[in-house]
């Protein structure tokens, strides 16, 4: 435990950087923790890619992407609300009453700044009322997004007389957004890419992703250190609203319409992918990535599943016993790893 | 002695990691007497009332109770046996009735369904016996503090023990409060019971005692057998080693306030009516018994904790309420608990140390060289020693920790660093550069306001030191009578207000 008294030769700081070798940079790659991830989604699409003919074709991966395009958007923000140790479970009604919003909005202005007002109001819905409360008043996230959750579909549901869906009569550039395609490319994978940078950008670049990880890993040690955590908890669930805006565009386009049943369970499937992404529920630990592979591994595994002519029931008991196992395999990798370092390290 | 002791202990040794809480101690508990346990925090007091109770198993040594040797596993056990251990913390379920914490665990049964009117009945016997005017369906939550302890010892009398050992009993209660319990001890010891008392408070422990053993790191340093005890005695038998000074260059006072704080006390009543100054490359020391208000003192200076109030003058200038505030006027706090307090323990070396670092810019985007080459020659001043800068914060030794934590408050760029309990917990090597840090950092002009248990440390490294007691300032001590027997006294209140020029 104890190092010999200073030996000023021996203080280097840092290890010089090694060039590495072949065996280190392979239990580089092993011990990274999305190894088993990446691991399981290539055997997936191998898998697939071998018993589906259609599986790795274009179309049918552009038309995966789609369909997952909203579910990516959302779990990229609800990283940020689990990395900063919260949790959200209204998002699903949010979008829905976003929707809404668009709808209304979408009457002789530009579908570009019908974009944007909608972003924004998302933004700053969530941030209002999920935000303020658990930030703020420091109530629990888990009660008031429970609460919101329900508010926000039961408002939609009475805007729309009593859950009938509505056309968007002028889809306009909201469609192209969610159907259309730049060259080869779906304009939604476009949607997916920017949001991943701007959210992996922001987390490993700006003060703020910093203060995420720093309120979600340690709260005490945050406000003790001068950071506003109320701030940066309605902040993050700004973010949240932000992407929940984002993705009621991308539905309303998929759509044409905006229906109050939609988006039943999304925030669950979200919190399932960030979970398998490799975030931590108790916070600070983490990140985008993670949950992106995670969500482009569920999105793979089902669609096989679909061209396999699985129902999608099973489908449903396939992901979770997926999230189960491999949630429970990486606690276990942890501790072996772990015991692995203090054993070289002592 | 004629009499045989109820209890007695053999050789006891406790280790815990590297440190030893008990280096083979010899105690013997007799009937119908009052034996008080003395010694500084740290010195195993607490360690060897857990080892008698089973709450520890000791690494060595053996516990007799009646002449008959027992190895506990569990305080369940200790219990059977007759020894039971108030604790210091408490232990009753708050949202309990008082029947149910004082049965808890057997709880009178029939085909499975508790016997609610037993309870009741067996519950207001025992209140009854310990003269305790409670209901026993009233929640324990609802009891003021006093209330609880009594509650507590009607719990452990439940189980009619042969020996009650009392870890602290008296640390959250009042004058009159400690009064009661105090009588209630007197009572045990009619009864014929064998009671090991803790007490940081010498009056409490005079009152009481028949018997007198002192601890210090972990050794026993000093027995007297009778009422007619020495306070003198008792604190040279405390601190009794032999001190190696490192000590502090003297200075003469500039004249200067760098940190005036007038009068300040906090919301909760932890801190009250405290004044205080220090003058730029001053290290005043704080001393003083856990739970004096030291720590909390800091905390509020620093805002983290409602001030109730009094000024706080920065250079001169007030310092409105909150961190934020305490933070850009100057103030930098080191935590006492690094743990729960102070460490992001997903996160690397480098994300810990930077914690406090923000450029004022436009657009508010980490810049990582930047960073770097302001976090570099801190992280080599403090002598960090790591593998990586990007590595886990959790993979390094305490001492390694604390000097990270340290070099992450100097990055705030404080005009006053506050430290508690610097060097809590971590090895030698580091406790030194630390010390040698704290010096440079005065010498350089900053001030340095220091909490510390260690004497040693205090009387090392502070120019001048003030001793706490319940929250105020009871001693300023400066020059030749700053030793560790005034430090000790003004802590224990063995005698009241010691002023010093």
């Amino acid at each position: 435990m104890s190092t010999p008294l200073s030996t000023r030769e021996s203080d280097s700081l840092v290890v010089p950087a090694r060039k590495p070798s072949r065996s280190s940079l392979l239990s580089s790659i092993t011990r990274h923790p999305l190894a088993p991830l990446l691991a399981l989604w290539i055997a997936v699409v191998i898998y697939f890619w071998i018993t589906e003919p259609r599986y790795l074709t274009g179309s049918n991966i552009s038309n995966m992407l789609q369909q997952n395009s909203i579910l990516f958007v959302v779990a990229l923000a609800e990283t940020v609300i689990l990395l900063m140790g919260a949790v959200d479970l209204s998002i699903g009604g949010m979008v829905v009453l976003i929707g809404l919003v668009l709808l209304w909005i979408n009457h002789g202005i530009p579908s570009v700044l019908v974009i944007i007002l909608t972003v924004v109001a998302g933004a700053a819905l969530s941030a209002l009322v999920n935000g303020v409360p658990i930030g703020g008043w420091r109530m629990n996230p888990f009660v008031v997004t429970l609460g919101t959750a329900a508010v926000f579909r039961g408002l939609a549901n009475v805007f729309t007389g009593g859950g009938n869906t509505k056309i968007i009569n002028n889809p306009g550039f909201v469609s192209t957004l969610a159907n259309g395609s730049v060259g080869p490319i779906p304009a939604a994978v476009i949607v997916m890419a920017v949001a991943l940078l701007i959210f992996w950008a922001l987390l490993r670049f700006t003060y703020f992703g910093r203060d995420v990880y720093a309120v979600g890993g340690n709260p005490e040690a945050a406000a003790l250190s001068g950071i506003s955590v109320a701030r940066v908890r309605i902040a993050g669930f700004g973010l949240l609203g932000a992407a929940g805006g984002t993705a009621a565009v991308l539905q309303a386009g998929q759509l044409s319409s905006v229906a109050p049943t939609a988006a039943v369970g999304l925030e669950l499937t979200a919190i399932a992918a960030v979970l398998l992404g490799g975030t931590s529920l108790a916070g600070g630990k983490g990140g985008v990535i993670g949950t992106s592979v995670a969500v482009l591994f569920l999105g793979s595994l089902s669609n096989g599943l679909d061209l396999g002519g699985i129902s999608s029931f099973w489908q449903n008991v396939v992901t979770g016993f997926i999230l189960f196992t491999a949630v429970g395999f990486d606690q276990l990798r942890g501790q072996l790893l772990a015991r692995r370092t203090r054993r070289e390290t002592t | 002695m004629s009499r045989q002791p109820t209890l007695t202990a053999q050789g006891v040794v406790k280790h815990f990691g590297g440190t030893a809480a008990l280096r083979g101690v010899d105690l013997a508990l007799y009937p119908g007497e009052v034996h008080s346990l003395v010694g500084e925090n740290g010195s195993g007091k607490s360690t060897l009332l857990k080892v008698l109770s089973g709450v520890y198993k000791p690494d060595a040594g053996v516990v007799a109770v009646d002449g008959v040797t027992h190895a506990f596993h569990g305080p369940r056990d200790a219990a059977t046996a007759g020894v039971c251990l108030v604790s210091q913390e408490g232990s009753l379920v708050p949202e309990l009735s008082v029947g149910e914490n004082l049965l808890s665990g057997r709880l009178p049964r029939r085909a499975g369904f508790v016997q609610w009117s037993r309870v009741w009945r067996l519950a207001a016997e025992l209140l009854d016996r310990a003269d305790l005017n409670i209901s026993p369906k009233t929640r324990v939550a609802a009891l003021n503090p006093s209330q609880r302890q009594m509650v507590e010892i009607a719990r452990v009398l439940a189980h009619q023990p042969r020996v009650v050992l009392f870890d602290e009993p008296t640390s959250s209660l009042g004058t009159r409060e400690v009064d009661v319990l105090l009588a209630t001890i007197q009572g045990l010891k009619t009864e014929g019971m064998a009671v090991a008392f803790v007490s940081h408070r010498l009056s409490e422990m005079f009152a009481v005692s028949d018997r007198y053993t002192v601890l210090r790191d972990g050794d026993i340093s000093g027995r007297h057998v009778g009422g007619d005890v020495e306070e003198a005695w008792i604190v040279r038998s405390m601190v009794g080693r032999e001190l190696k000074r490192v000590t502090v260059a003297s200075r003469e006072p500039a004249g200067v306030n760098l940190l005036e704080i007038r009068s300040i006390s906090d919301a909760s009543g932890a801190v009250r009516d405290v004044s205080l100054s220090v003058e730029p490359g001053e290290i005043v020391g704080i001393g003083g018994l856990v739970g004096a208000g030291r720590t909390e003192l800091l905390e509020t200076v620093f805002g983290a904790r409602h001030r109730r109030g009094g000024e706080i003058l920065v250079e001169g200038k007030p310092v409105s309420h909150g961190i934020r505030h305490a933070m850009a006027s100057g103030l930098g706090l080191v935590t006492e608990d690094r743990k729960t307090q102070a460490l992001l323990p997903a996160l690397s070396v480098y994300d810990n140390a930077a914690l406090l670092l923000k450029r004022r810019r436009l657009v508010p985007i980490r810049r990582r060289r930047w960073e770097r080459a302001t976090i570099e020659p801190w992280m080599q001043r403090m002598d960090v020693r790591c593998g990586s800068y990007s590595q886990s914060i959790a993979g390094l030794s305490g001492g390694n920790q604390q000097k990270v934590l340290i070099a992450r408050a100097l990055l705030g760029a404080p005009r006053v660093l506050m430290l508690d309990e610097p060097t809590r917990g971590i090895d030698l090597a580091a406790k030194q550069r630390i010390y040698e840090e704290i010096v440079a950092l005065a010498e350089s002009g900053m001030g340095v306001l220091m909490v510390s248990s260690e004497i040693p440390e205090l009387l090392a490294l502070s120019h001048r030191v003030l001793v706490m007691r319940e929250g105020t300032i009871v001693a300023h001590l400066e020059g030749s009578p700053m030793t560790e027997e005034a430090i000790v006294a003004a802590a224990t209140g063995a005698i009241n207000n010691v002023h010093a020029a």
